[in-house]
């Protein structure tokens, strides 16, 4: 939610983040949550070779000659298999986690990016420029969040000429639809900015646009797109994971959170196990840059704080 | 026919109901230990409701837009000239509202049949030749472009009628007199009496049907008629008072009421029939049983009793593009047919090989008469990785293949099976990339006339029991792209000329030898892999009596299925 | 006459955003490589008969003109085909389903009870319980029950609608089996059913979305607390529940019913999922279900649909304002 801080009380981000860690106990366990699933993505083929296994290999050893469903507890729990592995195919749970961790992060971190430079760009535009321009991008901002854009999103991956990457499309289309929340924070932000006597001076004083933009905008508008572009990469990462859990996000056999989640919901009965390890993976991603998103913002506006 | 999404063209099309069958085949499966309730056609004595749980929100019952199967819905409330016994090892050809099967006096070209006496309409009004070729010639109207078009290309002058109601009829159909009905094709046909057994060559009274309201009321010839349909919810068939039992030897008709719950959700209708309760009792499953919910049937001896799983079914199969790259060098083709890992995709599409169906290795299913079992590629179920590799290596291949694209539907598991058949493609140096798409892209891409990839994973159900249409659709080279459903855009002048002769070939006996002949000739070709013969899996409430599930169609026959009083 | 103008621009405002939604969903399905006829191409397919199948369907025109047929239709009526098999779409004509064989119109309403039913229970819960437990820590900032109930509230926020809703499914329909664990009833069947189905999904909606009213509230509360009128009015000696109820929380209600306002109005994309997950034959699968089949018509009638609550909604809430705020400026 988009409480955002208020420029009144802009704080250097380093000191900020710094002051965040120190004091917020939860700001503390989401850094180190996030932490930790970063190392689980980066060293995701270390920590498989480590386990011994891979997320593509079928095995069906491991697995009921009955029902296909894991042998043993748990979804087939073992020193050999940390996670289990998965109903049908005897494939490694856990490094279809670790690999999944890649795949989350890569694309929620990367369309945030994208979001939020064009979202910051157009918002920075729209609020400095005003008239017309401004009234163009509320409008088209109003639009898009009109829009029913799961559906875009599945329609539009299948629209895609397959020669895409789509792991870039899934980050066009994730990011472009991410634009107009960032837009509308950093655009209202800059609007209270121009009053600002500062701005006003700069301009007065001949400053030609751009300088003010890079000289008086920007430096005061870091701290609040910081915090939007943390907030807004759980959102992502939630895209992408339901995109997938529709069917709609990496293809198989790329390891997905959302795939996984999906086809573990049909065997919710059988081999809840199957569910629980990715589905609290996905848990874990959102919430750590939630609650890391939160102190940074509580950090850089004291004002509306949460006390813990 | 397609059977590339056999469950989901069904049930798009409305077609086939679904009963679950608890059957008799199912003892004969020692996969499936399911003690067949169902042979007990003892127990059943007409009356009682059926409930078919059917996550369609729709069905058609007008004959003209429907694709459902001879024995599934649209055979409760619609007769032919002839229909399918399906009580033996292969279905059989038998009469419906002709006397018998046709006869032709030019070996082929021109087919007579004679109607039998004291056939009437739910209308009360008779059922005369007219009204057979009034049916027909309807199915032309542009509005009913979706329903079964096999007739539509071999009537003579099909091609450019667009149906009664401007006031033309087809020629080429004849009714000398209001018993006898004469069909002139375009070409001799020796499995036009297979033709009139499909749903769109039913009777409807003259100058009938005329608007859409018909397809959720239509005049019946069958032992049902429709009593009340309520979109996306209900579809209630009662009994027709005027169709006798003496001039059927097809229907058994037993229950007293057909309810279609409509728009079920495919996970709640098996719990439904898993618990067994109410109205449940009286019900089957509409879908497949998915490996999900036949792994919880695994503890659970009641529901297990009450699964039917059949012998055989649609061949699955991996289809090689034979138009692209290296797949068109034939030693490629037939190091595919060793490195596909078949036990794995067992496992990937049931849970295990008993459920999931038997290796494969002909086009022409289980079921289908005139078919011969042969393998020309023998190897185990896992298959031969190595072997796979060098005769890559001879084809000029020593570090395999990469780069192919293999296109999957996603309905069906389809995702998940064309993973099993990419890993194990991948242990013989064979690397692909997987492209899962709806199943309308899919059909697009794969009928259309650009063919670009490589693999594509699907499977096929004729629309009726004859060799012809397990072959011809998939392997004449006049069905490359158009629509057409050759995915492995096999062209070869001497396979095309020898389904031209088998087509031609009137007597059964003789033609199913000629296309016994084509199979085997094809697959020296090695244009697709063929995978298994799907197992369907059925459930059913502990009342349904009498659930078969037949090779062909591997669906319930809805036509005798009884409840128990 | 202020208040007509401005019900009247907004009006204007609105149907221009739907007529450029409904233009771009057209021209994106429009561009998939899908044939829409094609499932409506009898087997065996052939060129003739898919031409025929298109024609019919008026899908053989140009995209835009297709698109004018479809606003055209909404006021006239439609027509496909001709003669007596002709099939009739009467006025207002959200498109014909060829694949259901039934109007988009009567489709989306025989779904929206299921959504509608999901929706407004979902709401209500988490409108009551979000605001009374914002308030609540607000007034009680610092206190464990501040901390405990704003550590839930990101928890709320964080966790997919999917994964809390299976693992509700897995908790309290499969293990404890003291509700369903998926489908619906509908509410003339059974009431008791209908309820009995509803529970799980309303409760998993409204604990995700109750976490961001609680959130909002608080803050906004905090904020209101700390103004001068509030000042003034403790300091003029008014009862603290006077305080809060009458001055802070009237301030802190105009955010929450935006929030609102639109969070209704996108409930239909949200419903995509959690009518998945609970297996509920309501507008979100009508909606997956066209995408997924390439249902053009359905698919625009349920776009259509879904934007016109979206902006139906924004509407609603810049009426409200008026009405929760007096200062508000009707513009």
């Amino acid at each position: 939610m988009a409480a955002v801080p208020s420029p009144s009380a802009p704080r250097s981000l380093p000191a900020a983040l710094v002051r965040t860690i120190r004091t917020d106990r939860w700001a503390l366990a989401g850094a180190i949550t996030v932490v930790v699933l970063v190392f689980l993505a980066v060293a995701a083929p270390l920590l498989a070779a480590v386990e011994g296994q891979d997320p593509y290999t079928y095995d069906l050893s491991v697995l009921d000659p009955n029902s296909g469903l894991p042998t043993g507890h748990l979804g087939g729990v073992s020193g050999k298999h940390w996670f289990g592995v998965e109903p049908l195919t005897g494939r490694d749970l856990f490094t279809i986690v670790c690999y999944g961790a890649r795949t989350s992060f890569l694309i929620g971190v990367a369309a945030t990016i994208v979001s939020v430079v064009v979202g910051a760009l157009l918002g920075i535009t729209a609020g400095y420029l005003g008239a017309w321009f401004d009234r163009g991008i509320t409008w088209l901002t109003d639009v898009l969040l009109g829009f029913p854009y799961l559906v875009f999103m599945i329609a539009l991956g299948a629209i895609a000429p397959a020669g895409i990457p789509r792991p870039l499309l899934l980050i066009g289309v994730i990011g472009f639809f991410g634009w107009p929340r960032i837009t509308r924070i950093v655009r209202s932000q800059t609007l209270s900015l121009r009053g600002r006597t500062f701005v006003s001076a700069a301009r007065a004083m001949g400053a030609r646009p751009w300088q003010v933009y890079r000289t008086e905008l920007l430096p005061n508008l870091w701290a609040p797109i910081i915090v939007v572009a943390t907030l807004n990469i759980p959102v992502n990462i939630g895209f992408e994971a339901a995109l997938s859990f529709l069917g709609a996000g990496i293809p198989p056999p790329t390891p997905s959170w959302g795939q996984t989640i999906s086809t573990a919901s049909d065997w919710i009965r059988t081999d809840p196990m199957f569910l629980i390890f990715p589905g609290v993976a996905l848990f874990l991603a959102t919430w750590s840059f939630n609650v890391f998103g939160d102190g940074l913002r509580d950090a850089l506006d004291p004002r509306l704080a949460v006390r813990r | 026919m397609e059977t590339m999404d056999r469950r989901d063209f069904l049930r798009l099309v409305g077609a086939a109901g679904a009963v679950t069958g608890a059957g008799t085949l199912l003892a004969a499966c020692n996969a499936n230990p399911s003690p067949s309730t169902s042979a007990s056609n003892t127990t059943s004595k007409p009356g009682g409701t059926l409930y078919v749980l059917d996550d369609n929100s729709s069905n058609h019952f007008d004959p003209a837009q429907s694709q459902s199967l001879a024995t599934t819905t649209s055979g409760l409330v619609h007769r032919r000239l002839t229909n399918w016994d399906l009580s033996g090892p292969t279905a059989t050809l038998v009469a419906d509202l002709a006397t018998d099967t046709g006869k032709t006096s030019d070996n082929g070209t021109t087919w007579t049949f004679t109607l039998k006496d004291g056939l009437a309409f739910s209308d009360g009004s008779p059922i005369t030749s007219a009204d057979l070729k009034w049916g027909i010639e309807r199915t032309f109207d542009p509005a009913f472009s979706q329903g079964l078009s096999y007739h539509k290309t071999l009537l003579a002058g099909g091609t450019t009628y667009t149906g009664p109601f401007s006031g033309k009829s087809l020629d080429s159909i004849e009714t000398p007199d209001a018993k006898t009905i004469v069909f002139r094709l375009a070409r001799p046909y020796g499995d036009w009496p297979w033709i009139v057994s499909l749903v769109t060559l039913s009777p409807v009274p003259q100058g009938k049907g005329t608007n859409a309201a018909y397809d959720t009321a239509p005049i019946t010839s069958g032992p049902y008629q429709v009593a009340s349909y309520q979109s996306g919810t209900q579809a209630t068939l009662t009994r027709n008072p005027h169709w006798q039992k003496s001039t059927d030897s097809v229907r058994t008709a037993l229950p007293d009421k057909v309810i279609f719950q409509l728009s079920q959700d495919d996970s709640v209708i098996s719990q439904r029939l898993i618990a067994d309760s109410g109205n449940d009792q009286s019900g089957f499953g509409y879908s497949f049983v998915d490996p999900a919910q036949l792994a919880q049937l695994v503890n659970n001896p009641s529901a297990k009793s009450r699964l039917v799983t059949s012998q055989a079914g649609a061949v699955e199969y991996l289809a090689l593009n034979t138009q692209r790259g290296p797949l068109a060098n034939l030693a490629v083709r037939k190091a595919f047919q060793y490195a596909v890992n078949r036990a794995s995709f067992q496992v990937a599409s049931a849970g295990t090989p008993a459920l999931a169906g038997p290796v494969a290795s002909t086009l022409i299913t289980p079921g289908i008469s005139g078919r011969q079992a042969y393998d020309l590629y023998p190897t185990n179920a896992a298959g031969d990785p190595a072997k796979a590799k060098q005769l890559l290596a001879q084809a000029g291949f020593p570090d395999g293949l990469s780069g192919l694209t293999l296109l999957v539907s996603t309905s069906n598991n389809g995702a998940n099976l064309a993973q099993a058949v990419a890993a194990s493609l991948a242990q013989a140096n064979i690397k692909v990339t997987i492209q899962p798409q709806d199943d309308d892209t899919f059909i697009s891409n794969v009928t259309g006339n650009q063919g670009n990839y490589d693999l594509a994973l699907t499977s096929w159900q004729p629309d009726f029991p004859s060799a012809n249409a397990n072959i011809q659709p998939l392997y004449q080279s006049s069905q490359i792209g158009n629509g057409g459903f050759n995915l492995s855009r096999y062209s070869n002048d001497e396979v095309d000329a020898m389904i031209a002769d088998a087509q031609a070939t009137v007597d059964p006996t003789q033609a199913g030898t000629k296309w016994a002949a084509v199979d085997k000739r094809i697959m020296q070709d090695a244009p697709i892999v063929p995978l298994i013969y799907t197992r369907n899996s059925f459930l059913h409430g502990s009342k349904v009596d009498n659930v078969q599930v037949p090779d062909f169609p591997a669906y319930p026959n809805y036509l005798t299925l009884g409840i128990s009083q | 006459m202020r208040l007509a103008r401005f019900i009247g621009g907004r009006l204007a405002a609105t149907v221009i955003v739907l007529l450029v939604v409904g233009l771009a969903t057209y021209a994106v399905f429009y561009l998939l490589p899908t044939d829409p006829a094609q499932l409506s191409c009898g087997r065996p397919c052939t060129p003739q008969n898919l031409a025929t199948a298109r024609a019919f369907m008026g899908f053989d025109h140009p995209w835009i003109e297709q698109y004018l047929q479809f606003i055209a239709g909404i006021f006239t009526g439609r027509t496909f085909g001709s003669g007596v098999t002709a099939i009739h779409c009467p006025a207002p004509c959200f498109g014909y389903s060829f694949q259901q064989n039934e109007t988009v119109l009567s489709l989306i309403a025989s779904r929206l009870p299921v959504t509608a039913s999901l929706a407004i229970g979902a709401s209500i819960i988490w409108l009551v319980l979000g605001v009374a437990v914002g308030v609540l820590s607000a007034l009680k900032r610092g206190s464990p029950i501040d901390r405990i109930t704003m550590a839930g509230a990101v928890a709320g926020v964080s966790a997919p609608a999917y994964v809390i809703g299976l693992i509700a499914i897995l908790i309290f329909g499969l293990t404890l089996n003291i509700v369903p664990d998926n489908g619906y009833v509908p509410l003339t069947t059974s009431p008791v059913g209908w309820l009995w189905h509803l529970i799980t999904p309303w409760l998993v909606l409204a604990f995700l979305q109750a976490a961001t009213y609680a959130r909002l509230t608080r803050t906004q509360m905090l904020d209101v607390l700390g103004e001068d009128f509030i000042r003034t009015a403790r300091a003029k000696g008014l009862a603290e529940r006077n305080v809060v109820g009458k001055h802070a929380l009237r301030n802190v209600l105009l955010p929450v019913v935006t929030v609102f306002g639109l969070d209704l109005g996108s409930v239909l994309g949200g419903a995509i999922l959690t009518e998945t997950v609970f297996s509920m034959p309501g507008l979100g699968q009508l909606l997956i279900t066209a995408v997924h089949r390439t249902d053009l018509p359905l698919l625009m009638g349920c776009t259509l649909f879904a934007a016109f609550v979206i902006v139906l909604a924004n509407f609603l809430v810049d009426l409200l304002y008026g009405v929760l705020d007096p200062r508000a400026r009707l513009t």
